[in-house]
């Protein structure tokens, strides 16, 4: 009697943790599992999570399989008896995983993912050098206009309506900056490097469809590296707790040609012109 | 459930009681354990201190010569209580001394606080001082700790073992050296 | 009222010991205030099961908000707090309280072969601790702006800027709601650091004769372990805490930095480091979460070796990856900060460094599969979770390899994957352990089974609807879905947002489970089929005394003579031999 309910209780388990192996690894066929790709790093950082995927998805359903075998070999009919494993098997069993988790997860991040994470972090001369700013909730950026200067950012000059920013009047390097509220403008194929700063909490500037995620610290200056890989317009999720309004703070990445860059460039007047 | 519970508690009311050697035991590990734990956090609140004095605004403020008195007062607190472990006819009185010491110890971090606020150094006027501030405070409740178990200790005739009470003291009083060293020095 | 009834039941069913003692004075010193360990354990998984009710219900009420927006008459500032306080009450006063104080209290001394605690009177000063800390907990949601909102990570400058005094406000949540957080979690640490103080003591001096630590069963390992790696971590969160509260109530800078604009109005701080405050955390953060996993883990080798009647594979290979799961898990915490403006370089250490803790972990994985080789399973609900266990620690663990690694955490920080990585972790994984351990030691607790037709109800819910529902989060984080959002609107999200129905059904079903659970914890502690002393045939010391446990445990102290798990002894290998067996 128990041994019956017991081959059913084993079969049960055994085809539902089959049935979730097939299913997840199937999900990857199915679904649209991540957005589309726009950035130079973020192929590389897909690049790092194809390769994870499949070490895991090995673990996955290797562990999977053996649990389930075992589940119905070992379950229920009470055959099977132990005998404890000799030494040398024991080592091998132990060994075994380690060496193939250490190589397996440390080679993928030092081959794979280094270069890629130097990428994001390495400010090349030629960049162009965005300003970004955060504050509950709108994300704002800054170019340094015709000077190529950033001015001053004054806490005590700071109006939400009239100075987002607290730029000074008096700077002649703030004079030609150009400020734009909730979008970022960007030539595609062209390294940006950002400057990230906070007014109040932390805030995330997250582009998720640029494979680009980095804090905005108040009293701190953070930074990453985007170079652009197609014409678009990509969508900013702020991604770090930053109050109520959290869900609300977006903003654009508005990726342009060269030329229509330059246009938009162009057309911009600085902040006190 | 009150039927099932019932039969736990039944015959005996009192706590079961340990065997002597056995007590002794675990009251070395619970101390061991504790002063592994205030190492951490004074090494925690060590590391923030190094962190936080890398900021521009960084202005280490002159501590009162008060806390090096106490630095000997604590010194010679850890002096006494080791006379006292050391067992012996004195070994009351040095307890006595060391309990003493360290009521004194405490009223002379109390007036270098208001030395400190006299000269206008408030909790808020520097990271230092907050650091000051913060840290003779949260020394202070390892010191009163101390004195809680002393005197605990003073009241059982002090003929027991006084080993673990000397290793709290020993702990904090380094406690108190390397605090007044790095917010020095630092 | 109640009590007074419960009290005369107790005399009715008690009058076979032929002693009266239904006075009100002993009722509460023997059931409220007790110093037994094995009360106290109970009362912390009662209390447990009381706050999972708010904790679980407050996920609920978010889950419709996520799946239907707008149908669970919800604000965004009440979505933050309830948010935040699901994650602390469950982690903190659900899964800790259960498994690490419940089950812990419960399992230490009678598996060591100890009397009790080594400090009981601690030990029940620990407990009621608990209390008014769950209740401020809760009490918080009543004040002015509500309960915190700041994530349950309280980052600072959100969490620190408090309204009072000069400090300008960061958000309705970060005022009373907040100080009323700190509070409750400062009482926690003094609860959870005295319980680990005694777990420490308990099991280094008061183990039976013949019990060397080689001996010891892997659920007393993992809480010894556990509660060394709690004792020093918590003294971090301590030190921040004390410094958030000065900032927030006395106008320190210690995490307040110059130059901050909140909502127009300027602070007068200058020149802290919110940096600082999310390093001390984790610090603390990540080693308490193998202070919930590994008793888990270690719950589930002591009931798949009972229910496989094999001793569980591997045990000393099981005992050095515990400990150095331990080491490395103090030096791992920046892998929760690769994207908060820590200096790249530290990133790729916490990244080199985390993913050797697969290593250990993955002798661990092995070690519970292979504790089924050449078995003979018995599928009992115990088992069951158990066995989901095995299952959970692989998924939840893989998942630790794309955020270990920083590049691959580039897209998933603080998203949907982050929040299915950690719920498999210290939910499921947690919780199966909990849920096996329950099972697998309630006819000792109360002398009476479980029913196993709800037990197998409540497990074949609580797996399918739990793995299902995080799994899936899993593919949201994927298609870069950002958690803590009230309502989502970008367009890259589409495909993930559509996954949010079926999340919010496998919820439901995962905690709809959880009422066979209830109704059957409370229904077999008076109706349940009777239990004998060791209805499992398990070998370890537990189940060499009487059921109900008396109080000290035994009659005489039992002498280890052996191993912890004589399964598969005797000529045919189908028989065992208890832990204190004569040789």
């Amino acid at each position: 009697m128990r041994s019956q309910r017991g081959a059913v209780s084993a079969w049960l388990l055994s085809s539902l943790l089959i049935l979730a192996t097939i299913l997840t690894v199937g999900a990857f066929f199915v679904l649209k599992w991540r957005p589309e790709v726009a950035s130079e790093h973020g192929r590389g950082v897909d690049r790092m999570i194809t390769y994870i995927i499949f070490a895991a998805g090995f673990i996955f359903v290797v562990g999977h399989l053996v649990l389930s075998t075992f589940l119905v070999k070992f379950g229920g009919k009470g055959t099977a008896a132990y005998k404890p494993m000799t030494h040398k098997t024991e080592m091998l069993f132990t060994i075994g995983p380690v060496v193939f988790m250490v190589a397996v997860s440390e080679l993928g991040v030092l081959a794979i993912g280094g270069p890629v994470w130097n990428q994001v972090y390495t400010h090349k001369p030629d960049d162009l050098v965005v300003d970004i700013t955060a504050k509950q909730y709108e994300w704002i950026s800054r170019y340094p206009g015709k000077d190529g200067k950033f001015g001053r950012k004054r806490p005590d000059l700071f109006d939400d309506q009239e100075n987002p920013l607290g730029l000074d009047r008096k700077d002649p390097d703030a004079k030609d900056d150009i400020v734009v509220r909730g979008a970022v403008y960007l030539p595609v194929g062209k390294g940006a490097w950002f400057n990230i700063q906070s007014w109040d909490v932390l805030h995330s500037f997250n582009v998720p469809v640029l494979r680009a995620k980095q804090d905005a610290v108040p009293g701190l200056t953070t930074h990453t590296r985007i170079v652009p890989t197609a014409v678009g317009r990509y969508e900013i999720s702020c991604a770090e707790i930053c109050g109520p309004g959290h869900y609300r703070m977006r903003g654009f990445v508005n990726v342009k040609s060269e030329a229509d860059f330059a246009k938009w460039l162009k057309s911009q007047v600085g902040w006190f012109e | 459930m009150l039927m099932r519970i019932e039969a736990w508690g039944r015959e005996e009311r009192e706590p079961v009681e340990l065997p002597e050697s056995v007590r002794a035991e675990t009251w070395q590990t619970l101390t061991y354990l504790m002063i592994a734990g205030g190492i951490m956090l004074f090494t925690t609140f060590s590391a923030s201190y190094l962190v936080r004095r890398q900021s521009a605004d960084w202005a280490p403020a002159r501590l009162p010569d008060l806390v090096w008195v106490n630095l000997a007062v604590v010194g010679a607190a850890s002096v006494t209580m080791e006379l006292a472990r050391r067992g012996g006819a004195s070994a009351r009185r040095w307890l006595g001394s060391t309990i003493a010491l360290g009521v004194l110890f405490v009223a002379g971090q109390a007036i270098a606080w208001r030395q400190l606020a006299a000269q206008g150094v408030f909790l808020t006027s520097s990271p230092h001082a907050s650091f000051f501030y913060m840290l003779t405070a949260v020394h202070a409740a390892h010191v009163a700790a101390g004195l809680a178990v002393l005197l605990a200790a003073l009241r059982r005739a002090g003929n027991g073992q006084l080993g673990l009470c000397a290793a709290w003291w020993h702990f904090v009083g380094a406690a108190w050296a390397w605090v007044v060293m790095l917010l020095t020095f630092f | 009222m109640a009590i007074a009834q419960a009290v005369e039941t107790g005399k009715a069913g008690h009058q076979a010991h032929g002693r009266d003692h239904g006075h009100p004075a002993g009722f509460i010193r023997k059931y409220i205030f007790s110093t037994d360990h094995k009360v106290i354990g109970v009362q912390y998984l009662l209390m447990a099961m009381l706050m999972s009710v708010v904790g679980l219900g407050l996920s609920l009420w978010f889950r419709v908000q996520l799946a239907w927006p707008g149908k669970a008459a919800m604000t965004p500032e009440q979505y933050v707090a309830i948010v935040t306080m699901h994650g602390t009450i469950m982690i903190f006063f659900v899964v800790s309280l259960a498994l690490s104080s419940g089950l812990g209290n419960f399992s230490i001394p009678l598996q060591v072969g100890a009397r009790d605690m080594a400090y009981p009177f601690l030990n029940m000063l620990s407990f009621w601790i608990i209390v008014p800390a769950s209740a401020i907990m809760i009490l918080s949601f009543f004040v002015e702006g509500g309960a915190a909102a700041g994530g349950w990570t309280a980052y600072p400058p959100l969490s620190a800027l408090s309204g009072f005094g000069k400090v300008p406000r960061g958000s309705p949540g970060s005022g009373m709601g907040q100080t009323l957080w700190l509070l409750a979690m400062a009482l926690f640490i003094v609860s959870f650091t005295m319980g680990g103080l005694n777990y420490v003591a308990t099991i280094l001096n008061l183990r039976a004769r013949g019990m060397s630590l080689m001996r010891m069963p892997l659920t007393v390992w993992t809480y010894f372990v556990a509660a060394l790696l709690g004792l020093l971590s918590f003294p971090a969160l301590t030190a921040a805490a004390i410094m958030l509260l000065l900032d927030r109530h006395l106008g320190t800078s210690f995490f307040l930095p110059s130059g901050l604009v909140v909502s127009g109005q300027q602070a007068a701080n200058v020149g802290g480091t919110p940096l600082l405050f999310q390093h001390l955390f984790w610090f603390l953060g990540h080693p308490e979460v193998y202070v919930l996993v590994l008793p888990a883990i270690g719950i589930a080798f002591d009931v798949i070796a009972a229910f496989s009647r094999r001793p569980p594979h591997g045990y000393k290979t099981s005992v050095w990856a515990l400990l150095i799961i331990a080491f490395l898990g103090m030096i791992v915490w920046g892998h929760h900060m690769f994207t908060s403006g820590m200096n790249p370089f530290l990133g790729k250490y916490f990244s080199i460094a985390t993913l050797l803790i697969t290593a250990p972990f993955a002798v661990l994985g092995v070690n519970l599969l292979a504790s089924l080789w050449r078995a003979r399973i018995r599928f009992t609900t115990s088992m069951l979770f158990a066995l989901g266990l095995i299952s959970a620690v692989g998924t939840g663990g893989i998942g630790g390899l794309f955020l270990a690694t920083a590049t691959a955490d580039l897209h998933f920080h603080d998203t949907y994957f982050v929040v299915g990585h950690f719920h498999l972790m210290i939910g499921v994984v947690t919780m199966t352990g909990t849920f096996a351990g329950i099972y697998y030691w309630f006819p000792k607790m109360f002398g009476r089974h479980m029913n196993e037709t709800l037990g197998k109800l409540h497990f074949w819910g609580t797996f399918i609807g739990a793995f299902a529902l995080f799994v899936i989060q899993h593919f949201q984080g994927f298609g870069g879905m950002t958690r803590r959002y009230f309502e989502y609107s970008a367009d890259y999200v589409q495909p993930a947002l559509a996954l949010n129905p079926a999340v919010t059904w496998f919820a439901f079903l995962a905690v709809g489970a959880q009422i066979p659970f209830f109704f059957n914890f409370f229904w077999s502690m008076f109706k349940g089929k009777k239990a004998e002393a060791n209805p499992w045939e398990a070998t370890t010391l537990e189940w060499t005394t009487a059921t109900p446990v008396p109080h000290g445990n035994w009659e005489r102290l039992p002498v280890v003579s052996g191993k912890p798990y004589g399964y598969a002894e005797g000529a045919n290998g189908d028989a065992h031999r208890m832990q204190n067996a004569e040789a």
